[in-house]
């Protein structure tokens, strides 16, 4: 465990007077410092050699309605250097919510920021393009503010509307503009929103220069749904099949992130067979996550039949998890303090079996693929971004790893039962599409690997924590005990109330660090749920990785990044 | 830890000349690969023992395993009534707000019931977390999933819709309940 007390200190001693007070709860170093004096810290914090946080993780806000000053900024921080952590918190008031962007020091930071803007109306002093990010323009109020209810409608906008709706071209920001080769103008092109060669609703705005893409804008935010104002609107535990809706090709590992976040506040932690059907659900969700990403690239790179194989073999993926836990997508099966269900009988010969069959299809589909011209022409030494680039956009997980840096954070910081097993963390030497591709196909099969390594080493025992505070005592019991039908009631009307305070916690998604955020306030309803989604992260770079090269190159390239749009748009 | 790190191994470049022969041989590769496909397919249909892997639903269905969650419904017991004592912990538990009781009382022996239990299916994300709340293991999930309508209305399922007897929820749900819930056989 790295050691908090050893980087507060250090954090004291660098800027004494901008600190007000440093705290380490549940294991998570907390610093809240004078708004006006962020950059400064900032800079601090990723520059000096002890401390290192390259990594801007989340930034985000909480509305303490009632309170002077109203609004929290909360700054997560990572470094890959010394593996530590660190949270940043600086108050605003209702009166002037601006701070400084941190968009100079981490480029990142532009939609991270553009996101609170849009959600809790805070400015960010210097930011290149405050624009909202999910919503309309046309949108009235910032909808995670408390004040804002649920329910509010918003009047219809559009052509025909009595609102003040304009058509408008899309704008880009121009800082990129150049004039064309051929001295004449530019072309703009949409690519989506709902475009044939791109998984997941986005459009790509794209100035043209013949075949050159000169500017690249994406627009996210089709898919926003609210997740974070339902999450705090429900119980604890209503909240998890909403996760599930994040990244829907590998719900189980949305699952396990967050009830691990909840159980991180409880100070609880699973019995041991337990974690490790949670491991054996979220490996079998990260190989039908790897297939899809694997099979849709080939499929958008014209190769239909190593799709088919690709998808057949996700589909055997999905019979393991609907064998699991009784759906194939909405896997709905972490519960907080255990899983809803054991491991049905026979789950392990059903296993063994339909591992076989897929590493069989996926080898027919890289065999198919590896050494096909067309595809390697279009995969290799496309996009290649430099690490130190990437992790200045926050980007985190095969993507990363393809780019040669070491940060899986089951090896990195095992939670669960990563530290017992055996397996290999694949990387990339170049950093291309192709690296890419070579990543996402190595971890599928060393997550077959520990799967079958979980299978052979899973102890007997229970699943789920026996504490009527957090999880449901059995029906059997329900039945007959009155203290156990009062538990059942109790827990079902007022959710399992964690004590009072704010946890980060996060996990090795699919797609890379998926962290939950959770402030609670001592009732059974979080205050505060966010999610820290990879693709989001993830998606920010396309502009810059396709800007310059050919109008082909997006295809590819989008279809590595495997932006997921229920994890992006949330 | 026994986890390490290995750099994946890229397949050589395609340079020429031996990349021209190489992309030869692939497509020949890529041809046998989906040959052989083809032949096991086909061997498999002149068998009788299909090997194709899409299902031809609505005519042929899969089977589905003991964990499956199709729409919630509610038992049936032998009286032909509902085993339901219209607690509302359902309703609490659900996160979409789809379930509506009106509670009721009779002379019978279990004296409480609901007059009205509607489950509109058109919110409804099949999570269970009904089947998990219930003290009375009288909403369930069942294997059925055709929930399709031709009005908005024709969603909301009622009381009457929902029940289903005890008997055909003994061969499908109810094992998995049972094991998950360690909760005794009916009475």
């Amino acid at each position: 465990m790295p050691n908090n007390d050893r980087l507060l200190s250090i954090i004291r001693g660098r800027c004494a007077e901008a600190v007000i007070r440093t705290d380490d709860y549940r294991g998570d170093a907390t610093v809240v410092i004078r708004p006006e004096r962020l950059l400064e810290i900032a800079r601090v914090l990723r520059d000096d050699r002890e401390l290192a946080f390259d990594l801007l993780l989340d930034v985000t806000c909480v509305d303490y309605l009632g309170q002077q000053p109203r609004f929290e900024l909360v700054y997560h921080f990572y470094s890959t250097r010394h593996r530590h952590r660190l949270r940043l918190k600086a108050r605003v008031p209702e009166s002037d919510p601006t701070i400084d962007s941190l968009v100079p020091l981490w480029v990142g930071a532009n939609w991270l920021e553009r996101e609170t803007y849009d959600m809790y109306g805070i400015c960010f002093r210097g930011h290149p393009d405050l624009r909202r990010i999910y919503l309309y323009e046309e949108f009235e109020g910032h909808p995670l503010r408390k004040d804002y209810p649920k329910e509010k409608r918003q009047p219809l906008i559009g052509p025909g509307s009595k609102g003040t709706y304009k058509p408008r071209p899309p704008e880009i920001p121009h800082a990129h503009r150049v004039e064309g080769m051929l001295g004449a103008e530019l072309m703009r092109v949409q690519l989506g929103p709902s475009h044939p060669a791109t998984h997941g609703t986005v459009r790509i705005v794209l100035d043209l220069d013949g075949e050159t893409i000169v500017n690249a804008d994406v627009e996210i935010g089709y898919l926003h749904r609210g997740f974070e104002k339902e999450c705090e609107s429900g119980f604890y535990y209503q909240a998890i099949p909403y996760t599930d809706r994040l990244n829907y090709s590998s719900a189980i590992l949305c699952n396990v992130g967050y009830c691990m976040a909840v159980e991180k506040l409880f100070g609880v932690e699973v019995p041991l067979r337990g974690q490790f059907v949670r491991v054996i659900g979220g490996e079998i969700s990260r190989i039908a996550d790897h297939l899809l990403c694997i099979g849709a690239t080939a499929l958008e790179l014209n190769a239909f039949t190593p799709f088919l194989y690709a998808l057949e073999a996700r589909e055997l993926a999905w019979d393991l998890i609907n064998a699991l836990c009784g759906a194939r997508v909405t896997s709905n099966f972490v519960r907080i303090g255990g899983v809803s269900a054991d491991l049905p009988e026979g789950f392990a010969e059903l296993c063994q079996q339909n591992f076989k069959r897929i590493l069989e299809l996926v080898a027919d589909a890289e065999g198919m693929l590896l050494e096909n011209p067309v595809f390697r022409a279009r995969m290799e030494g496309v996009s290649i971004m430099s690490p130190e680039r990437l992790i200045a956009y926050g980007v985190t997980g095969p993507l990363l790893r393809a780019a040669g840096v070491d940060l899986d954070l089951r090896r990195a910081e095992p939670y669960l039962i990563y530290d017992q097993l055996d397996f290999d963390v694949p990387l990339g030497s170049q950093g291309d599409n192709l690296d890419r591709f070579l990543v996402r196909l190595t971890e599928l099969r060393q997550s077959i690997r520990i799967v079958e390594q979980c299978l052979r080493l899973i102890p007997p025992g229970p699943v789920d924590v026996d504490d009527p505070a957090l999880r449901l005592p059995p029906k059997g019991r329900v039945f007959n005990r009155m203290e156990d039908m009062i538990n059942q009631f109790k827990l079902v009307t007022e959710g399992p109330k964690p004590p009072p305070g704010e946890v980060y916690f996060a996990i090795e998604s699919a797609n890379g660090e998926l962290g939950y955020y959770l402030v609670s306030d001592g009732t059974g309803k979080p205050y505060k749920c966010r999610a820290r989604t990879p693709s989001f992260s993830n998606t920010q770079p396309l502009a810059e990785m396709v800007r310059g090269r050919l109008l082909a190159d997006i295809v590819p390239t989008f279809d590595m990044i495997n932006m997921i749009g229920g994890e992006c748009d949330r | 830890m026994a986890t390490r790190t290995v750099t994946v191994q890229r397949p050589a470049p395609m340079d020429a000349p031996q990349g021209v022969v190489r992309s030869g041989a692939a497509v020949l590769k890529g041809m046998w690969i989906a040959s052989r496909h083809f032949w096991r397919n086909f061997w498999g249909f002149v068998r009788g023992k299909p090997t194709v892997f899409t299902v031809q639903y609505p005519e042929e269905r899969l089977q589905q395993p003991p964990a499956f969650r199709g729409m919630p419904v509610l038992v049936q017991m032998e009286n032909g009534k509902e085993r339901c004592v219209a607690c509302g912990l359902c309703e609490w538990a659900c996160p979409t707000d789809c379930i509506t009781i009106y509670p009721a009382e009779t002379d019978d022996e279990i004296e409480r019931y609901p007059r009205v239990f509607d489950i509109d299916m058109s919110r409804c994300m099949f999570c269970g977390l009904c089947e998990e709340a219930c003290p009375e293991e009288a909403i369930v999930m069942s294997h059925r999933v055709e929930i399709a309508a031709f009005s908005r209305r024709g969603t909301v399922w009622h009381k009457e819709d929902l029940l289903v007897p005890l008997r055909e929820l003994e061969t499908t749900r109810f094992p998995h309940i049972r094991r998950t819930y360690e909760s005794p056989a009916a009475e």
